[in-house]
């Protein structure tokens, strides 16, 4: 199942008042939102506030959300307008837009660097945490899980409550996801002997 | 996956951290405003669906409603979940998205096709079927057909039928079920049924006193309605190659590149939903390839 499909799914079991996709939902797409909202408004009170915000219209309207993009796509639109509205209502200007954004600007801005540019290490981990953010399911906190917290595949099995062979197949999806996503952003001619850690 | 990519990816995730997260405190604020907001938009829905329910009861009673009744479902409420629908296609009362309970008995009409999310793989249901999903892993298929397209890593399903139980050993396969006799045809891994196992690209027929095997193909007309019954696929944000690769998946098979790697990663465009044909023809025209099925073969190469 394609992510369009899964949202849609999870958005049907939430227009019937199913709790679990209630708090899948906000498992899910509370933290990328949350990252998405912090840099643009540059204060922690002011993301919550326009996360908040976004969450609350988001579950007023959807109804009208018919799964032809990404349900994190969708919250991100909303978000982008309460993030607007927000500086409109204080009459102030919004930060200088941020590299961390969804994958067409990362894309436009790293191209504007040029082929030779070195990608500065900020900018990769912001691009990884965009990425990881829009892996499916719980992608991005298994390879999290696996490379920063050093758990074993029966350790994340226990987490994911799945058979150690099922965390393993799901670590491999995983990987592919991400090396797809993050090749979509930097361009083909990406390998890892570029990237000095 | 290399081990040299593995490692990229390693380096990669480590250099950039963990992602930053909010305070637990703001995120709890947080989700109980969103869950107050959720929970009254759905008393709010159901209000209104109750108001409309009662003039369609008062319809009814009116001798004004006529119902079709061709597929039937029902359902034991106190039973757990355990499949829900992905997509239906043709006349059913099913809605994509319901959830199905176990003891569920499904009624297909014939011009009907429905897929199913089921032991957290795909289940699709041909027209004519009539299939009860006994729990989450287990169905009793009482006529026509079903197409199971599952992981490895998931553990086995078993469909009953009246020739015997068919056991899957992570696989894709379909199981058709006639008057005289079970077949099954496994596309992918391995099945069981009585004692006797097929693997990719066999076929299966039992009847009451014998199991035979045979090679059959894992693509063409024959699978088609697999086809029919998938959910739409939708272009945005995919790469030339993810999007090839699920058609592949649907049609039975192998994506063979002939030149036009470059292409391989190329993100394409277009919100609308597609059938595994169209999405094949709208995503290499996109690209600017050119594909051909030769066997069980999808060739993509550049056009010529």
């Amino acid at each position: 199942m394609n992510i369009e499909h899964a949202d849609r799914f999870l958005v049907a079991r939430l227009l019937r008042g199913d709790e679990e996709a209630f708090t899948e939902l906000f498992d899910r797409h509370f933290g990328p939102l949350y990252r998405f909202a912090l840099p643009r408004v540059a204060d922690e009170d002011a993301a919550e506030e326009v996360v908040q915000k976004t969450l609350c219209r988001a579950v007023r309207k959807l109804a009208t959300y018919r799964g032809e993009a990404a349900l994190l796509t969708w919250l991100t639109t909303i978000c982008r307008r309460e993030i607007a509205t927000y500086f409109e209502q204080r009459k102030k200007e919004p930060p200088m837009i941020d590299l961390s954004d969804d994958l067409p600007e990362i894309r436009a801005a790293l191209e504007s660097l040029g082929a030779e540019a070195t990608v500065q290490r900020r900018e990769v981990a912001r691009v990884v945490h965009v990425v990881l953010d829009r892996l499916p399911g719980r992608y991005g906190d298994a390879l999290e899980w696996k490379y920063i917290d050093g758990l074993t595949v029966a350790e994340i099995a226990e987490r994911l409550t799945l058979a150690p062979k099922a965390a393993e197949s799901l670590l491999t999806r995983a990987r592919d996801a991400f090396r797809d996503a993050f090749r979509a952003a930097y361009g083909s001619g990406w390998n890892g002997a570029e990237v000095d850690a | 996956m290399n081990d040299n990519e593995k490692d990229s990816i390693a380096t990669l995730v480590r250099l950039a951290g963990r992602r930053p997260e909010a305070a637990a405190e703001r995120a709890g604020r947080v989700k109980t405003a969103v869950a107050d907001e959720w929970r009254a938009t759905i008393r709010r829905r159901r209000g209104a669906r109750i108001g409309v329910a009662a003039a369609v009861a008062a319809a009814s009673f009116a001798g004004v409603l006529w119902m079709r009744s061709k597929p039937q479902t029902t359902t034991a409420t106190a039973a757990p979940i355990v499949a829900r629908v992905q997509a239906v296609h043709g006349e059913s009362r099913l809605i994509a998205g319901q959830a199905l309970r176990a003891g569920v008995q499904l009624d297909l009409a014939e011009n009907a096709f429905a897929s199913l999310q089921w032991h957290g793989a795909t289940l699709r249901i041909g027209g004519g079927t009539r299939l009860t999903l006994e729990s989450r892993e287990v169905a009793t298929l009482r006529r026509g057909a079903v197409y199971y397209a599952g992981d490895a890593g998931l553990g086995g399903v078993t469909l009953h039928t009246v020739f015997g139980d068919v056991r899957d050993i992570g696989t894709r396969f379909e199981v058709r079920l006639g008057e005289d006799a079970v077949r099954v045809r496994v596309r992918d891994g391995a099945v069981e049924l009585r004692g006797t196992t097929a693997r990719a690209g066999m076929e299966l027929v039992a009847t009451r006193t014998a199991v035979t095997q045979r090679a059959v193909s894992t693509s063409g007309d024959g699978w088609s309605w697999i086809e029919r019954a998938a959910p739409p696929l939708v272009l945005e944000g995919q790469t030339l190659e993810s999007v090839l690769r699920q058609v592949a998946e649907e049609k039975g098979l192998t994506v063979e590149w002939n030149g036009a790697r470059d292409v391989r990663r190329v993100l394409l465009h277009g919100e609308v939903p597609l059938s595994a044909t169209e999405a094949l023809d709208a995503a290499t025209a996109a690209a600017g390839v050119a594909y051909r099925i030769e066997g069980d073969r999808l060739i993509v190469g550049d056009r010529s």
